[in-house]
């Protein structure tokens, strides 16, 4: 049973850091339909600006958080302005190609300025754990859960309570009757971006105190997040944080229970399954032509 | 002038769709534009409301606004329906009419929570005048439900809500009237009919001649992409180029 817990909560708080990721993909798929592949590259460099705030700067860690999160928004509108932007007209394979670009310039900057010898950096509990049904909790683990649950909620309000998310769901539907209706369009994209990025940021700094830092940190996390886009049907917020949850699942529960060497593999057999048995997604509708 | 769309000019290759057309609309005027099939109407909205690039000058509400870019000519208060009904269809409709609200304003997550107060003021407001919308064109009852749920004359009448709930200036209606039943007809001409009274001057461009006869102060006549009429619908209809051009088509039509 304590092994079960442990391997449960481990499983959601991952899957919650792939959540969070897997927002920003949504955010902008949204508004934009496109795929922005910096995503991992941004949450490396959430993480890497928060632990440059804590200790060149030496900011208390909730200063160094946010930080790292107004620099990543900042980071995502220029990424919209200068690899998105200029070629928004053009076919969305060569769009997606200028992200994973940004992301290759990204990545290059990290090395350049922190190296790539692996840091740290500190949770704001610590090392402390908690007792749950016999299992030994990491309360960063709790954290995680705890700050993942408030952003879905403060994300479903934007976008099914402001005129901002309804905005944003119009481009989704139809880019150009949106238009027509008089959203700015590239006003829109420019504000996804960013807050595409601040979540970015927020995915670094909540996973960073839970491993080794290192220019590779937001790899996996994209991946995940992006087979939790799938699974989720890239349509509703609900979809990616289950979609996301599952992953995580999966990941922990297989690895504990079946073979830990695989557990890096079970995410995307069970991407497969769905795409497979359900290719909308799990709570995707199904598309349907427009008569 | 509302609107004023002076020498508009599309041209596909070698065909000229839109051959140098000049149209004023004045302040609660009701225009109505006929001519037979690939006269160049549609092409003529297209160009005003900017989805098609076209040469020439558009005035709206008195403000110049480049052709081309349909977000900014919506904003300057030119509004339009289509001919088959562009609703946001995973959106409710109560959604659907919010979007187009005058009030244009959004702000991001930061600015939404700082300005929160200030925030939820304006939605009520945006809110009271889509549901307001809504009443006008019967659908406040379905107001939560996803717009892709109603049915094709619904899906009209509330991109007609969508169009008249940003107190546009000048509504562009293109075949209102398209796939509607004689009773979904008549509730859009009181409904276009009532449009000059409060303030809102209408183009409309429709097959049914009885219908822009019914709301339309004014008659345009359009062939080959040029403007051959444009007067009162009982001085036009006697013209010989519109008899010729057009009222043989409508004579036939109604028998």
């Amino acid at each position: 049973m304590e092994r079960f817990v442990s391997l449960f909560v481990t499983g959601v708080a991952q899957g919650a850091v792939f959540a969070v990721v897997a927002l920003g993909f949504l955010l902008i798929h949204k508004a934009t339909g496109v795929i922005n592949f910096a995503q991992g590259d941004l949450v490396t460099l959430g993480a890497y600006i928060a632990i440059w705030a804590a200790t060149d700067l030496e900011l208390p860690l909730l200063g160094a958080y946010a930080v790292a999160v107004a620099a990543l928004a900042a980071v995502g509108v220029l990424i919209e302005r200068f690899a998105y932007a200029p070629i928004r007209d053009r076919s969305i394979h060569v769009v997606v190609i200028s992200t994973l670009g940004a992301a290759l310039v990204i990545r290059a900057v990290i090395v350049l300025w922190r190296g790539t010898s692996p840091t740290r950096l500190r949770g704001p509990l610590g090392f402390e754990v908690v007792e749950v049904l016999g299992a030994r909790i990491p309360k960063q683990n709790l954290l995680i859960i705890g700050v993942t649950a408030v952003c879905v909620a403060a994300l479903w309000l934007l976008f099914h309570r402001t005129q901002f998310g309804r905005q944003v769901r119009a481009l989704a539907s139809d880019r150009m009757a949106a238009q027509m209706q008089g959203i700015r369009v590239a006003r829109m994209s420019m504000l996804t971006f960013g807050l595409a990025g601040g979540l970015s940021a927020l995915a670094g700094v909540l996973i960073a105190p839970t491993r080794a830092v290192t220019v590779d940190l937001g790899f996996g996390p994209m991946l995940y997040a992006f087979a939790a886009s799938i699974l989720g049907g890239m349509g509703s917020i609900g979809g990616v944080v289950v979609g996301a949850l599952a992953i995580g699942l999966v990941q922990q529960l297989g690895g504990g229970y079946l073979s830990p060497d695989y557990a890096e593999v079970y995410p995307f057999v069970l991407m497969l399954l769905v795409i497979a048995l359900r290719p909308q997604g799990v709570l995707g509708s199904e598309v349907r032509a427009r008569l | 002038m509302t609107l004023r769309a002076a020498g508009i000019a599309v041209h596909f290759g070698a065909l000229r769709a839109v051959d140098g057309v000049d149209l004023a609309v004045g302040p609660g005027e009701a225009v109505g534009m006929v001519g037979p099939n690939g006269s160049g109407k549609s092409t003529f909205l297209n160009a005003v409301t900017g989805v098609v690039a076209a040469r020439g000058s558009l005035e709206v509400a008195g403000r110049r606004v480049p052709l081309g870019r349909p977000g900014a000519i919506r904003r300057a208060g030119l509004a339009r329906t289509f001919q088959s009904p562009q609703t946001f269809r995973e959106l409710t409709c109560i959604e659907n009419v919010l979007l187009a609200d005058r009030d244009r304003h959004a702000t991001g997550l930061a600015g939404a929570w700082l300005g929160r107060r200030a925030m939820w003021r304006r939605e009520r407001r945006r809110w009271a005048r889509a549901l307001a919308a809504l009443d006008r064109v019967g659908l406040a009852d379905r107001a939560e439900e996803p717009a892709g749920l109603l049915s094709y004359g619904q899906q009209r009448m509330l991109e007609l809500a969508r169009a008249l709930v940003g107190e546009p200036a000048v509504l562009v209606a293109d075949e209102p009237s398209a796939g509607l039943d004689d009773t979904e007809t008549a509730e859009l001409a009181r409904l276009l009919g009532d449009l000059p009274a409060r303030g809102v001057s209408l183009l409309v461009v429709d097959h049914k001649l009885d219908l822009v006869e019914q709301v339309a102060d004014r008659v345009v006549v359009m062939q080959l992409g040029r403007v051959i009429a444009d007067g009162p619908p009982a001085e036009v209809w006697r013209r010989d180029e519109v008899v010729e051009a057009y009222l043989g088509r409508r004579g036939a039509a109604r028998g």
